[in-house]
């Protein structure tokens, strides 16, 4: 017998679905059918049931506790003149490598005598991406594999500098999950990645450090105005 | 790994006189147990979250044969390959398999407790495949040749010049003079060691915290990057899950996600929480090609409708180590196997075999604090307590405990003689007694079994005698 | 206006019959003190925890019909130890579970078991303790939470207001005070070493927290620390917390030396010894 029937048999013996009948079987299936369309609802903590300005205060303090940095932007446009500013600061030159969506192109890169560089990343000092969305429970930033946005673009830099639209923060993971089910029309991306402060360690004598192997720092630009 | 809990009383006499653990071992205790503390207090939907989590678990469990076929079903549907197998053997020669078919010589591989249990890096070297630990943790407990000693700190019982030590011997690329005492360093150097380690890999592996049957999703948790890493840059990423980590839908998942990060480091969330669908989806540039799950049984099914069902609903996130008396002071090492504390106590003998873990049921004073912190408030008092059953009846470890309390209880169940024989004792006992203290049983030295116990009458005699009196 | 009697069954436990009789002779004049009729029924031995521990199902449930038959009679049964407590309330029942003609007399039994200071404070609502026949002036009291009482009851405060009756009398709190003494029963015969490490952790916090007594409800945990802290030539002096209440606090402490003649059979001992 092949492992998958042997292990599915012994479930299904220590569960008794061999001396259940078929009328029962069918009731049961019917009734996990049921429970996955209308998954029962779960508490979702009270401190994210905010309007919008509370909801990105929230969001905000979330992540600065996670040790990300937030920027308030007024507009998109505004960014790569801020981010010409910031890596002049840190003596980097005017190359940054970016996640691909249009939006994020379409910012006045060039007048910030910035260039960019798009695609798959093999390590590069600073990344800047647009984020799917926030998550103001936890101060996270979702980030969903696509042509334009891989994964490695928000793992490989030391410093990851990350556009966020205030309308695209969302009380909880779940809801942000949904939003993707609803505008993207996939149910879910071959790669969902929350991402809540820069990446950290505290394997060696409980004490923290940043800057693991993904990025060291995490500055988020939270604009009013989306790009 | 080879397991010596039997070993465990040598083994734990051992770590109370290890300096350098019980340094490391006092560092842990304050750290996790506060942050935990406060992580709780200040998520007031905690037991609440709790008894939905335990719903949650007991229903996918009634229902594992249904959901782990779904589960199965969206990875396919997403092009992804789902493999089950039995036991351990069975899953590393299906994981040799899956690398061989791409020639793999190099593996990156994130933390994951089931590749523990398995054993696969062993067995992956001696087929010539180079398995990469990424996890901080577990590349300085790979370096060492050693187990991990917690499941969320696999290197919490080493202190910072130990590790040092182990790269000055290890990274022979480096300068000798270089400076390595501060835990900076330490990360900075793992960290130039690593990246180009993710480059070259050909394949990631890594372990699960979650399977979700509506999307045939793994939920995966890390706080370094390390295991997005290790699926976003090879070509192939092969999940190793036990099969118990399965919930049936994203919203279940959510309840145990908020509990888990909170129980383990005390964050409200881990720094990486990623929702991993299938293989890397047409025109993107990373993330692997291919998508492989293991869904390996290696005695849970036995465990399921048992009296050891619950240990099922663990959740690894290490709060009943954090705050065991015993663990607190033996460290994790002593009990010899690859889980550990009282998570360990119960599950280790049940996958292992009883007698090849004999003293972990009754390493445990059932002080209840490991139950009391349990997020899926797991009875593990009771679990091991039900372990004892099956040691007592078990020859010959059993026997002695059986004799001596079968002894006891010819008294204790006729109190008459039992009053009768306790006063004469204590009689007997009284110009010893004087001292303060009688020594109890010949066997340890010292201290140990100096109880104090003055003699003289009983308390019931005292009482028949104040009865007595008032009688007219 | 004080409650009405009510009638009372005293589970001594083994261990105050044996060890430290004295207890029980606390227990009762608080008891009383708190308008109860006592009685202890001689049908009572050991509330079945070694072998409930051991994994002896058998005798354990022996123990409990045998406990369950010995306090039918009375409204309430009352226990100077958690740990006992927690046996009789929340172990019997389950012991007893499957137990067609014994279930539900265990779980009526349980419902009406109270450990000692948890049935003064909260079921009594005791307002004034009995005279005070032991020491007076100013003392503090480090008060040592037993797991059992603690997580299985949920113990804590009980002892604490019962002991700032006492004038003068300050109770010191025990840094990390959750966390187990190592006892543990049989624990404590097989694994020694990590059981004295416990122990010595648990001593150490105890003087830390500035008192020169320690004070407890169980008596496995006070004779356990106070062996302990007797080897080390310790000044903290254990009492179980019974004992304090009840005024009867003025020979020995635990594992001190007995000076003069053996404690004998009277309750009012101490008030004679005024008198
Ligand atoms: S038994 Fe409970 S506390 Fe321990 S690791 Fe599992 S879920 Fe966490």
């Amino acid at each position: 017998m092949n492992a998958r029937a042997a292990i599915l048999g012994r479930l299904r013996t220590r569960l008794g679905r061999d001396t259940a009948s078929a009328a029962e079987l069918r009731i049961m299936e019917r009734e996990v059918a049921g429970r996955l369309e209308h998954p029962p609802t779960h508490p979702v903590p009270a401190r994210t049931r905010l309007g919008d300005a509370a909801r990105r205060a929230l969001f905000v303090r979330m992540a600065e506790e996670a040790k990300a940095s937030v920027t308030p932007l007024a507009r998109a446009a505004a960014l790569p003149e801020s981010l010409r500013i910031f890596l002049k600061a840190r003596g980097l030159d005017g190359a940054l490598h970016a996640t691909g969506e249009a939006g994020l192109r379409a910012l006045p890169w060039a007048a910030a005598g910035i260039s960019l560089r798009h695609g798959r990343s093999a390590g590069t000092p600073a990344s800047v991406a647009l984020a799917f969305a926030g998550i103001a429970e936890t101060g996270s930033l979702l980030f969903c594999a696509a042509p334009e946005s891989p994964m490695t673009a928000h793992l490989l830099c030391d410093l990851h500098l990350v556009l966020l639209p205030e309308n695209r923060i969302f009380a909880t993971v779940e809801a942000a999950l949904e939003d993707f089910q609803k505008t993207q029309g996939a149910f879910m991306p071959s790669a969902a990645m929350f991402v809540t402060g820069p990446s950290r360690t505290a394997d060696i004598e409980q004490q923290m450090q940043l800057g693991a192997h993904g990025p060291r720092e995490l500055h988020i630009y939270l604009t009013e105005e989306g790009p | 790994m080879k397991i010596t809990s039997n070993a465990f009383r040598a083994n734990s006499r051992g770590a109370l006189q290890d300096r350098n653990l019980q340094d490391a071992l006092g560092n842990l205790k304050r750290g996790f147990q506060e942050k935990r503390r406060k992580a709780k207090a200040r998520l007031p939907e905690f037991e609440e979250l709790q008894d939905h989590a335990v719903a949650i678990k007991e229903h996918s469990l009634d229902h594992l044969d249904f959901y782990l076929e779904r589960f199965e079903k969206e990875v396919t549907a997403r092009g992804g390959k789902v493999h089950w197998c039995r036991d351990g053997a069975e899953a590393r020669a299906t994981i040799l398999k899956l690398c061989k078919d791409v020639n793999a010589k190099r593996v990156v591989k994130a933390k994951s407790m089931i590749a523990e249990e398995i054993a696969i890096n062993d067995y992956l070297e001696a087929n010539g495949i180079e398995p990469c630990e990424t996890d901080l943790g577990e590349y300085i407990i790979q370096l060492r040749h050693e187990p991990p000693s917690h499941i969320i700190g696999p290197a919490i019982h080493l202190k910072r010049e130990q590790v040092a030590d182990t790269f000055r011997e290890q990274h022979s690329e480096f300068p000798d003079a270089r400076k390595l005492d501060a835990a900076r360093d330490l990360v900075d150097e793992a960290r130039h060691i690593m990246r180009p380690r993710f480059l070259s890999a050909d394949v990631g592996i890594s372990g699960a915290n979650l399977l979700v049957a509506e999307t045939g999703s793994v939920v995966l948790l890390s706080n370094e990057g390390n295991i997005d890493l290790s699926r976003a840059l090879p070509k192939t990423h092969i999940v190793v899950a036990s099969i118990e980590k399965i919930v049936p839908t994203l919203s279940d998942a959510n309840v145990i996600l908020r509990l888990l990060s909170r129980s383990a480091t005390g964050q409200e969330a881990a720094a990486y929480m990623s929702f991993l669908t299938g293989p890397r989806g047409a025109d993107e540039t990373d993330g692997p090609e291919a998508f492989h799950v293991l869904l390996l049984d290696n005695g849970r099914s036995d465990l399921l409708k048992g009296e050891f069902e619950r240990i099922l609903h663990c959740i690894r996130c290490g709060a009943c180590l954090n705050h065991c008396p015993v663990y607190g002071v033996t460290g994790g090492h002593a009990y010899g196997a690859v889980y550990t504390g009282p998570m360990g106590a119960v599950l280790t003998p049940l996958l292992e075999g009883l007698e090849h873990a004999a003293p972990l049921p009754e390493a445990s004073t059932f002080c209840g604090r490991c139950e009391e912190v349990c997020p899926m408030r797991i009875p593990l008092v009771g679990l091991l307590r039900n372990l004892r059953v099956r040691l007592l009846k078990k020859k010959p470890d059993g026997l002695a405990t059986r004799r001596r309390l079968g002894v006891w209880l010819f008294f204790a169940t006729r109190p008459s003689l039992y009053h009768g024989v306790a006063r004469l004792l204590l009689r007997l006992a009284a110009p010893f007694g004087r001292g303060g203290a009688l020594s109890v049983g010949p066997r340890a030295g010292g201290w140990g079994r100096r109880f104090p116990v003055q003699g003289g009458p009983t308390f019931q005699e005292m009482w028949r005698q104040r009865e007595k009196a008032k009688r007219p | 206006m004080a409650p009405p009697r009510i009638s009372v069954g005293l589970f001594v436990t083994c261990l105050v019959d044996l060890a430290r009789p004295k207890v029980g002779l606390a227990a009762v004049r608080l008891l009383e003190a708190a308008g109860c009729d006592v009685v202890v029924p001689r049908a009572q031995t050991c509330c079945g925890q070694p072998a409930h521990n051991a994994g002896d199902r058998n005798g354990a449930a022996q123990l409990a019909r045998q406990t369950i038959a010995a306090f039918e009679d009375v409204d309430y049964v009352v226990v100077p130890s958690g740990s006992c407590a927690a046996m009789l309330r929340r172990h019997y029942p389950e012991i007893l579970a499957a137990d067609a003609s014994w279930s539900r007399r265990a779980k009526a039994f349980g419902g009406k078991v109270f450990e000692l200071t948890a049935f003064l404070a909260d079921v009594r609502d005791l307002a004034d303790l009995p005279e005070r026949p032991g020491p007076k002036g100013p003392r503090r009291i480090a008060y040592h939470d037993s797991c059992a009482g603690l997580r299985e009851l949920g113990i804590r405060n009980a002892p604490r207001r019962l002991l700032e009756k006492i004038p003068d009398l300050g109770v010191a709190e025990i840094a990390e005070g959750e966390v187990c003494c190592g006892f543990g029963g049989a624990f404590c015969v097989k694994f020694p070493e990590i059981s004295e490490r416990l122990a010595a952790d648990k001593c150490r916090a105890a003087e830390k927290a500035g008192a020169t007594e320690l004070a407890g409800g169980d008596l496995g945990c006070l004779l356990h620390l106070a062996g302990k802290l007797r080897a080390e030539g310790s000044n903290l002096r254990v009492r179980h917390v019974a004992e304090i209440l009840a005024g009867l606090d003025d020979g020995p402490a635990i594992g001190e030396p007995v000076t003069g003649e053996p404690v004998t059979g009277e309750p009012d001992a101490g008030e004679k010894a005024r008198g």
